[in-house]
């Protein structure tokens, strides 16, 4: 038998009564058109704040935001709480610069086929970080689609007798149709949501090509939702074919024009991996000090994420990972954790 | 032929695995699975429906270098987008046939574990995570489970969490085959993969190991499994899961 303790299984996270949050959407979330471009910089202090429960866009190593993630560990906000929903590299760099303490996690200690994170994990196992709750990427999809329809829960069979069940806050209730058990999944409402999309008007209307993972959901859960955006582009082009538009401008707050926002990760259709960088990211999660050092280089010693794309070799490296995605170059030898 | 690798016998026998008309799924970092299902419609399985984290239903792709599941490469010559969400509504519907998955550890009875070494709270080591799996293996009519290890560290007697649970057919690994006993729900051998003997996988097994009733030789892997095998992998990324 497994230790199970009540104090993870019973406590929600991310959870509010639909009429507050009614109550603040009315207050706060305003439906007005108007530009909400500005920076890197004030988006995130504006956005995001110390004990916030913060969830990003994209899936896996596509779209994550990991220049907002570098913006939030140089302004040092602290206590976050992260929901792991299935990306991996724009958590760990805030697990291992300290940013986050707390963890909900469906899939987040790994990196795919490269290994386990040493920084994240140290994290959990040396109490640094504390993980909350388990569920499933399923899980957050059904939290945030509860959440996206006011609700506060969400119904499925799915996973009944595992223990995932019992570690992730859900509750087990007689199922009045069927008189068989069924599973509720707590809403979640995060603080702060960020997704990195293709392109943005300036008022917050977003294309994204390719996978769109749960994106939708999330930008209509978020209590404040923060868009970086490859490219900020004309309203007309928006306009010229409304069916490309994944989410409409009234749930966004700010709107922030980030090129090449996902490196050292990829963007379907603009730029692939940079596997020089990360095999250097690999080499230093392998000890504290050397991720110290990563992080004085590349973000405490950049003063943006502009200082940043030129430290980490500008154009001609850039142009290359383009290249790279567009099957004009050859994919280049896959970095793996080495050593330990 | 004496050159084949652990990797090549795990997709083959994953690949056998599927029948034809079967809606077939694989999560994050696995190329052995993608390619599997792949040389599998290429020969007795030219109906089964493939979706994938990608995004896809039926892609086709061309290239498995990338190292995320997620990439777009992996979601080529796609007839309709599909999400992860599609896909766990599909399970959960219970029109999912087969879902390859795995496990740091894996138990007897087919369940696995990704959440924990040593206790949820205090970790040994803190693993990913279970991802879709507690959601897709409770509902997918077969459950496949694949190891790129066979040690009693891998396959356990007891699971330190039991993050996902449900409905287990097959266990792969580099030793052997095991399927689920419809008597007691216990993993029996069904098969040894040619490189192994019977004592390597009591030896290293940690649970107690029983032949299947449907217990049988591995059957060769024949010229045309390999010609399609190197055809679809032919920059053998489905070796990667062994570096």
């Amino acid at each position: 038998m497994t230790v199970r303790t009540e104090e993870v299984s019973s406590r929600l996270y991310g959870w509010e009564h639909p009429d507050t949050m009614r109550e603040y959407r009315k207050k706060h979330k305003s439906f007005a058109k108007k530009d909400k471009r500005t920076t890197l910089a004030e988006a995130v202090s504006r956005g995001v704040k110390d004990g916030d429960y913060i969830a990003f866009g994209g899936m896996g190593s596509v779209r994550n935001p990991i220049a907002a993630v570098h913006e939030i560990i140089r302004q040092k906000i602290g206590d976050l709480t992260i929901g792991t929903k299935g990306s991996q590299h724009d958590w760990q760099l805030l697990a291992a610069a300290g940013n986050v303490t707390k963890a909900e996690v469906a899939y987040g200690f790994g990196d795919e086929v490269r290994g386990l994170s040493r920084p994240a994990r140290a994290a959990a196992e040396s109490g640094r970080l504390k993980v909350l709750s388990e569920t499933t990427n399923a899980g957050f999809q059904w939290r945030f689609t509860a959440a996206m329809k006011g609700l506060s829960f969400y119904p499925t069979r799915s996973s009944l007798g595992t223990d995932t069940l019992h570690y992730s806050g859900s509750k087990t209730i007689i199922d009045p149709f069927t008189n068989e058990p069924v599973e509720l999944l707590p809403a979640c409402y995060p603080d702060v949501v960020i997704i990195h999309v293709h392109r943005a008007d300036r008022y917050g209307n977003c294309q994204i090509d390719g996978n769109i993972a749960e994106d939708i959901e999330l930008a209509h859960a978020g209590k404040f939702v923060i868009i970086t955006a490859e490219e900020i582009i004309h309203d007309e082009v928006i306009q010229q074919d409304p069916a490309l538009t994944k989410i409409p401008y009234f749930v966004v707050d700010a709107v922030v024009e980030v090129p090449y926002g996902s490196h050292p990760n990829q963007v379907p259709g603009l730029y692939s991996f940079d596997e020089t960088h990360w095999q250097e990211w690999l080499d230093a999660s392998l000890t504290d000090e050397d991720v110290e050092q990563y992080f004085n280089t590349y973000v405490y010693g950049t003063k943006d994420h502009y200082a940043y794309l030129e430290k980490i070799g500008g154009v001609r490296v850039l142009r290359e990972l383009e290249k790279i995605e567009k099957k004009l170059a050859p994919y280049p030898k896959v970095a793996r954790r080495r050593g330990k | 032929m004496s050159n084949l690798k652990p990797a090549d016998y795990i997709t083959v026998a994953m690949a056998r695995l599927i029948n034809d008309g079967e809606r077939v799924f694989h999560g994050v970092a696995s190329p052995m699975p993608a390619i599997a299902i792949q040389l599998a419609k290429k020969l007795h399985a030219k109906n089964a429906v493939y979706v994938s984290i990608a995004g896809g239903v039926d892609a086709v792709p061309t290239d498995y270098s990338s190292v995320s599941t997620a990439d777009a490469s992996l979601a080529e010559g796609a007839l309709a987008p599909f999400t992860l969400a599609d896909i766990f509504d599909l399970s959960a519907r219970g029109a999912l046939d087969v879902a390859f998955l795995s496990g740091a550890q894996i138990d007897g009875a087919g369940r696995l574990n990704l959440s924990a070494i040593g206790s949820f709270e205090k970790p040994k080591v803190r693993l990913p995570g279970g991802a879709g799996s507690a959601a897709l293996l409770p509902t997918v009519k077969r459950g496949i489970l694949w190891k790129t290890t066979h040690d009693k560290r891998a396959l356990v007697d007891k699971l330190d969490v039991v993050t996902a649970s449900g409905n287990t057919e097959f266990v792969v690994t580099p030793l052997a085959i095991f399927k689920k006993s419809e008597q007691d729900n216990q993993l029996k051998l069904y098969s040894l993969l040619p490189t192994a003997k019977i004592e390597d996988v009591i030896e290293n097994t940690g649970f107690p190991i029983e032949k299947h009733q449907e217990f049988h030789e591995f059957p060769r892997v024949t010229d045309e499994e390999i010609q399609y095998l190197e055809e679809i992998d032919p920059k053998g990324v489905r070796y990667s899961e062994f570096s």
